[in-house]
């Protein structure tokens, strides 16, 4: 009977788990079951061996792989309409090009309204071409972080002149920096020192032993007007 | 893990937001890698079988419920994969000569350490992994779960779709049976 408890025990006493009273009883039966005390021992250094197991490192290709393996798969047009209205957003405007767009559509208004009355249109302005602007959220993860800063080839790799911001205080900087499309190479500089964006998609040297992360845009899913 | 930032992941992926995937990727690659590995003992397999969780997982991610776990969700999805691909070959951990791995094979820092460090750590290593594969399937599936992936005895039991105390005699009978071969064997450190 009393090796039935103990067994029945035996994983909660590995786990550090008996309240304070199992425990005192598991550890006079020990005393008394020399047997169980050295099965209980083994089986203890076995989990603990299993615990510190290592932790294998993944290929490091993995995530690169994941996302080409994905290109093809799109979620229902109806589902990415809906999480992108219900979700805020950080929209940068254009602002030569937006009046530009909205002279553009005065102008179609005024051609619609001129061929409806029979009246000749005015001089509408010309919508101008202006290139893409993109909006690019920069994260990075830091709980001891004091001070984090993005640079890149966008910047002149200028250190400490665009700073993210840990707004929720749970070590997660983030920054938003409005760009041209283009190929960039970027770091982060943190309290002083050069830092690699762990979770960029690509990755390129930079003669120092250290890896810059590349960013292109022109295909990217930010928003610009 | 914070759930609250996965849940925003998805909710942008969701969005149209793809490139956001890789955040989440690299965020659990390594447990579900992990997982697979200490379940097949091969790399390559290993590493087919986390990618392919979770391009499962970005597959049918509406189904996901945002309120849950992401992480278990994951998880779910690794561990059925583990065991029909398990299921589908009848691999048996240490049988298949040429498609195991080993510890080293799989983690090349390993070569930084002293080799005397290494000696020692391999052999032990060796020994707990020759247990473990000793195994049959479902017993040391318990053990991996709680004991290498650490997850607690509730989570081990909602994934195995056993009861509690369930999960726990077969984690017990797993150590057990790891005990009784690794002495066998001589390899109890």
């Amino acid at each position: 009977m009393k090796s039935d408890w103990l067994t029945e025990h035996m994983l909660d006493a590995i786990d550090g788990t008996l309240s304070e009273a199992d425990r005192r009883r598991f550890e006079n039966a020990l005393v008394e079951d020399p047997a169980a005390r050295l099965r209980f021992e083994e089986l203890s250094h076995l989990a603990d061996m299993a615990r510190q197991l290592p932790s294998l490192d993944e290929p490091v290709d993995f995530t690169a792989g994941v996302m080409d393996r994905i290109q093809h798969i799109n979620h229902p047009w109806w589902l990415r309409s809906w999480y992108f209205l219900i979700r805020p957003h950080v929209i940068r405007v254009n602002l030569l090009g937006a009046l530009s767009t909205a002279a553009g559509a005065v102008a179609a208004i005024a051609l619609g309204i001129s061929l409806f009355w029979q009246i000749e249109p005015s001089q509408a302005p010309v919508p101008v071409d202006t290139p893409k602007q993109y909006v690019m959220h920069f994260i990075y993860d830091d709980p001891h972080a004091k001070q984090v800063y993005v640079a890149g080839s966008f910047n002149n790799w200028q250190k400490e002149q665009i700073p993210l911001t840990d707004s929720s205080g749970n070590g997660t900087w983030t920054g938003v920096v409005p760009m041209q499309p283009g190929l960039y190479e970027y770091m982060f500089y943190v309290d002083g020192h050069w830092a690699v964006d762990n979770h960029a998609l690509r990755y390129k040297d930079d003669g120092f032993g250290r890896k810059n992360a590349i960013l292109e845009l022109g295909t990217g899913n930010e928003i610009s007007i | 893990m914070d759930q609250t930032e996965d849940s925003a992941l998805v909710e942008a992926v969701l969005s149209g937001d793809r490139d956001m995937y890789a955040r989440l990727v690299n965020r659990y690659k390594r447990q579900m890698y992990n997982l697979a590995f200490r379940m097949t003992a091969n790399s390559e397999v290993a590493r087919d079988l986390a990618q392919e969780t979770f391009v499962r997982a970005y597959a049918n991610l509406h189904r996901y419920k945002l309120e849950k776990s992401f992480f278990n969700w994951l998880y779910t999805i690794c561990i059925n994969l583990t065991r029909n691909h398990l299921e589908k070959r009848h691999e048996i951990l240490g049988e298949n000569g040429d498609e195991s791995a080993t510890w080293e094979d799989a983690n090349p820092s390993a070569e930084h350490r002293s080799p005397e460090t290494q000696i020692i750590e391999q052999q032990n290593i060796n020994g707990l992994e020759a247990a473990l594969s000793a195994l049959p399937e479902d017993l040391r599936e318990a053990v991996v779960l709680r004991y290498i992936q650490e997850l607690p005895f509730d989570t081990v039991a909602n994934s195995m779709g056993v009861s509690l105390s369930a999960a726990k005699m077969r984690v017990y009978r797993g150590l057990e049976k790891m005990r009784e071969v690794m002495t066998a064997q001589e390899s109890f450190p």
